[in-house]
């Protein structure tokens, strides 16, 4: 494999690795992926997973990562949790309802290829990533997969 | 009351150092003489003064001069410059003072006390050659942090992705591993590597916004 020179980088390399210095306004899966990296991540997500969530955002939640679930359904997970969001009093109910939100993103772009967001693809594949980062230490049941590839169709479709 | 003028983040390194005696302050010299040696060069390259010396020679001398100055530092902190704008100015007024003294030694001609010139931009193509500095020294530094975290193979991605620009699809079939996986690890070699490059740019800043700070610096492109 071949390995960089440091010193034969040139301006355009140069600028792409200082843009990534930028962090830019805090965005609301933030809260979601400190949540998952804080001591006790792991088993936060397993029991919103069993007990937390409404029991039909549960079960659409399994169907997307098992990639069984319909587009219609993917928007119908989106709503519950954009609903919930709204009405959240509490930062536990809030950041249930961005974890039920991103999945339904991600499963949209995963399985189906589709954004359903007003985001574009290149927020989502960053946003998407991220979360992945953040879901590798707290769950081992296929969300990570889920939301990782999300972001990748996202990034693909960002070169498109 | 004394308006406070120093940005937090100064305080937390170089100002930190700057109060821990001896030590602190070879430190912060090391650190000076990392990031700051080539686009000084770089600078004086593109000043009146260039024929007083080999730029290896004239930025070292420079360096050992003021460093050697108890409040060089202190006195950066009060002014309210980034750190690289505050050594272009100490630069040329020590070009000044060489130029004097070579006048002195009967090897220059005299001068009157004009400013030091410049001959195209300096200071932008000062800004590209500390862009470049900041990144080289962040680079290894975010690989020393991946190493130490035992995520070696999460650095070789980032390097074949960020640094060489090969797709991850690529990177997946030649690590064996799938390109969602080699993302999501480019992602959290990178977290390393913000980190680091953020450290270095706030060491240099004159206010907290880093994200101006770098996109300020982008604008020189």
């Amino acid at each position: 494999m071949e390995h960089p020179s440091i010193e034969t980088l040139d301006q355009t390399q140069l600028s792409r690795l200082m843009r990534l210095g930028i962090n830019g306004p805090r965005r609301p899966v933030d809260a979601l992926i400190q949540r998952l990296s804080a001591q006790g991540g792991k088993e936060w997500l397993a029991r919103i997973l069993q007990e937390d969530l409404p029991e039909r955002e549960r079960s659409l939640i399994k169907q997307a990562v098992e990639r069984s679930a319909t587009l219609d359904q993917l928007q119908e997970l989106k709503s519950f949790a954009k609903d919930r969001l709204t009405v959240a009093k509490t930062e536990n109910d809030r950041i249930c309802s961005l974890f039920s939100y991103f999945i339904s993103l991600a499963g949209a772009l995963a399985t189906h290829g589709q954004v359903i967001t007003s985001r574009g693809a290149d927020e989502l594949e960053l946003v998407l990533l991220d979360l992945a980062e953040a879901l590798a230490d707290a769950e081992s049941g296929g969300y990570q997969d889920l939301v990782s590839e999300g972001g990748m169709r996202a990034a693909e479709l960002t070169q498109a | 009351m004394k308006q406070d003028v120093f940005p937090q983040t100064l305080r937390t390194w170089i100002g930190a150092r700057l109060v821990d005696g001896k030590q602190g302050r070879a430190e912060v010299n090391r650190h000076l003489m990392s990031v700051y040696l080539r686009p000084l060069k770089i600078y004086f390259l593109g000043t009146s003064e260039r024929y007083l010396g080999e730029p290896d020679d004239v930025v070292s001398g420079f360096f050992a001069d003021r460093l050697a100055r108890e409040n060089f530092l202190d006195d950066w902190i009060a002014s309210g410059l980034s750190l690289r704008r505050w050594l272009c100015n100490g630069l040329c007024f020590y070009l000044k003072e060489l130029r004097r003294q070579k006048y002195r030694d009967g090897r220059a001609a005299e001068l009157n006390d004009d400013p030091v010139t410049f001959s195209g931009d300096p200071e932008s193509a000062m800004d590209r050659a500390f862009v470049a500095e900041v990144v080289r020294v962040a680079l290894s530094e975010a690989r020393e942090r991946c190493l130490a975290d035992g995520l070696e193979e999460h650095w070789n991605v980032f390097e074949q992705h960020h640094c060489l620009g090969r797709p991850y699809a690529d990177i997946g079939l030649e690590m064996n591993m799938k390109p969602s996986r080699a993302a999501v690890m480019t992602r959290t070699a990178t977290k390393r590597f913000r980190d680091a490059l953020r450290e270095l740019i706030a060491r240099d800043a004159a206010h907290e916004d880093i994200d101006a700070e770098i996109l300020g610096l982008l604008e020189e492109d």
